[in-house]
């Protein structure tokens, strides 16, 4: 073991180090005042680290093979990096029923930090022991709150994330069981070896590791718990919730099933690419129906989020033709999807902060009351649609395209399931901007938001438009991180 | 379904009832293993697992259908005791210790103190929903699956190699660095969120150091 080797994972260890001086500061000053520039003060210093390492191309292994640096693990960290930061700035006033502002910032870099060691975790022990991390830091933000509602959301997330680690658990000791070795390029060697007698317990083992994965990514049927725990959270934990640990689930998918179970030539590629497939399917179909019901728009945004992870699983589907292009449409869309939701969740805080609700209707005439406000939403909700010249757009058509591109008649059928779905969500997505637009407010009192939500907004706004128009830079980095997979 | 099993809230009833259980259960089990033994059906280790295999399904299954929660935690017991004999036959002794003082002792207790400092009722506790068909079903096929898998699967030989602590202290510090000390920050967060989910709300206006 050398310095090299926490090198590697210095970006998680500058955020876990801040997460301790948040604590300390919080308990030497009593004040609330110096733990967010604090939080903020460490994200920048772990960006700066993860582009200083992404500037000198870092790459290689450390802790017995046990983690990895490259350019994918450095993707999901600035990725990460940069949804944790969006909460913090503008999730202030999402945070009223919160009391622990410390232990808030504190336990939401801790998060982080987890999530960037499971991208960057190469071995079943390291990446279990990461997933469970971030789970055990999600439930605990989740359960934050002065009121029942938080603390049954924390309990219901706790439950069903508990089961989902033990079928997780399960599925990676039948793969243990059949390469003898918990790393994943052993694994991988083992499963391409894979002989008609060992069949079934691989397929047993995928399956089960796609439930507990599938936990984290939210789809249909592993999405119990998101309406419940997306309404019960504070606002701010929701975001990170549906931007940061979705992120992280198909990321920690990408590994497992791209690195792990061999990508696109082993003989049971087919049969897990055809698992989220339908998986896809079932999560796009169910997820936009259930929305269209919703009156609070945390309960839609849920919903939503889990028709998008239904659309981003068809990326993973089109890992079945062995090329890049199906993590790399994964990776583009969750960096659109990022900035899209955030823009989103940060305008519903600002609008919940002003009117004290989440009910669709409180939106009525949002346009005449907050204007800025209510264009950066339409713009996210469109975006959301898959309308150009959004990001969500292009995104659509990148991850659709990977799966086209295969050749394959099942995965054709897919995307017509998809493109069918998109004009499902465009229902109730624009429902909701013509609320906006076009309704009489209940109250036409105009409303300014924070300084510090205007500018997350803003840059929220400009990243669905830029990565709309001008995709090049961020297909760039999705492709070469793609590439750093396999 | 498995009705719940009847038992009566004195504890010196609740104990006859249940050793009579036990063994009407045990005994058939243990004497057929016996025999096979003894007709040099089983080898010695055999012999060894099947006693143990017994323990850790009786005691699993005493975990879960027993009502008294009590009685619950010491079926748990009797499953880890099983599971260290099962460590033990693999040569693992230092894992069959862990799992006898952390699992075996340890936990149950913790879980038996919490028991007492929450003040629940120790009478039995309804614990059914309206999902416990669907439960049962899911598990029916789950255990299926494993069971198939596992059998049809052709794994690697069994090689019992004794790993002396040394070895297993360089593995666990050197090669899983990294899970051992991301599971320390597991313990961090954990105590950090019980300790701040648990603890009393200051009213607003209130000093927080109270």
């Amino acid at each position: 073991m050398n310095l090299e080797a926490f090198h590697f994972i210095g970006p998680a260890i500058v955020l876990l180090a801040g997460a301790v001086l948040v604590l300390l500061a919080d308990l030497a000053t009593g004040r609330r005042a110096c733990v967010r520039p604090l939080a903020m003060l460490t994200l920048a210093a772990a960006a700066l680290y993860a582009a200083t390492q992404a500037a000198a191309d870092t790459g290689g292994q450390a802790f017995g093979g046990a983690i990895g640096v490259d350019r994918f693990t450095i993707y999901v960290a600035l990725l990460l990096i940069v949804i944790t930061a969006a909460v913090v700035v503008a999730g202030e006033p999402g945070l009223t029923r919160v009391a622990q502002r410390g232990e808030f910032y504190a336990l939401l870099l801790a998060s982080t930090a987890s999530m960037m060691l499971l991208a960057q975790a190469r071995d079943l022990v390291a990446i279990f022991v990461a997933l469970e991390t971030t789970s055990a830091v999600q439930y605990i933000l989740v359960g934050l709150g002065r009121d029942a509602r938080a603390s049954e959301a924390g309990l219901k997330y706790l439950l069903t994330g508990a089961i989902a680690a033990a079928v997780l658990l399960y599925g990676f000791v039948l793969l243990f069981g059949i390469a003898g070795s918990t790393s994943l390029a052993d694994i991988s060697r083992a499963v391409a070896e894979t002989g008609d007698e060992t069949r079934l317990a691989v397929v047993v083992a995928f399956v089960l590791i796609a439930a507990g994965v599938g936990f984290k990514m939210a789809i249909v049927p592993f999405h119990a718990w998101v309406p419940d725990v997306y309404q019960g959270a504070a606002t701010p934990v929701t975001v990170f919730l549906s931007a940061a640990s979705k992120a992280a689930g198909f990321a920690i998918a990408l590994r497992l099933f791209y690195t792990g179970l061999g990508g696109g030539d082993t003989p049971v590629s087919a049969d897990w690419a055809k698992l989220f497939g339908v998986l896809a399917a079932v999560s796009m179909t169910l997820g936009n129906l259930a929305a269209i019901q919703q009156t609070d728009v945390k309960r839609l945004l849920g919903y939503s989020s889990i028709a998008q992870a239904g659309n981003i699983a068809v990326g993973l589907a089109a890992v079945a033709t062995g090329s890049t292009l199906g993590p790399a449409a994964v990776l583009f869309f969750l960096g659109t999807y990022a900035a899209t939701n955030l823009g989103a969740f940060i305008a519903v805080i600002a609008v919940g902060a002003r009117v004290g609700s989440d009910e669709l209707r409180d939106y009525a005439g949002l346009l005449r009351r907050s204007p800025g406000l209510a264009i950066v939403l339409v713009l996210c909700l469109l975006s959301l649609t898959g309308l150009p010249p959004t990001a969500g757009f292009l995104a659509k058509l990148y991850v659709f395209n990977s799966a086209v591109q295969g050749g394959e008649q099942w995965l054709v059928w897919l995307v017509v399931v998809a493109v069918f779905n998109t004009a499902l969500s465009a229902y109730y997505y624009l429902r909701w901007a013509r609320t906006i637009l076009l309704d009489e407010p209940l109250d036409p009192a105009p409303f300014q938001p924070p300084a510090a939500t205007n500018a997350v907004l803003t840059a929220a706004a400009l990243g669905v438009l830029f990565f709309g128009i001008v995709p090049t830079p961020l297909i760039d980095a999705a492709r070469s991180a793609a590439a750093a997979l396999a | 379904m498995l009705r719940r099993l009847p038992l009566p809230a004195q504890i010196d009833r609740t104990i006859t009832l249940g050793g009579l259980l036990a063994s009407v259960v045990a005994a058939p089990y243990i004497v057929v293993l016996g025999v096979l033994f003894a007709t040099g059906e089983l080898s010695a280790p055999e012999f060894v697992f099947w006693l143990n295999a017994g323990l850790v399904v009786g005691g699993a299954l005493a975990a879960v259908l027993l009502r008294h929660i009590v009685h619950a935690a010491l079926g748990l017991v009797g499953a880890s005791l099983g599971v260290a004999g099962i460590f033990l036959l693999l040569a693992s002794e230092f894992l069959a210790l862990v799992q006898v003082l952390v699992y075996g002792g340890g936990v149950t207790i913790l879980l038996l103190f919490g028991l007492m400092m929450t003040r629940a009722t120790d009478g039995p506790i309804v614990t059914d929903g309206a999902q416990k068909p669907f439960a049962f079903g899911a598990g029916i096929v789950l255990a299926g699956l494993f069971v198939g898998a596992m059998l049809d699967a052709e794994w690697d030989a069994l090689n019992v190699t004794v790993v002396g602590f040394r070895e297993l202290g360089i593995r666990l510090y050197r090669d899983f660095g990294i899970p051992f000390e991301v599971a320390s920050l597991v313990l961090l967060v954990a105590l950090i969120g019980a300790i701040t989910i648990a603890r009393r709300e200051p009213a607003p206006g209130e000093d927080d150091s109270k």
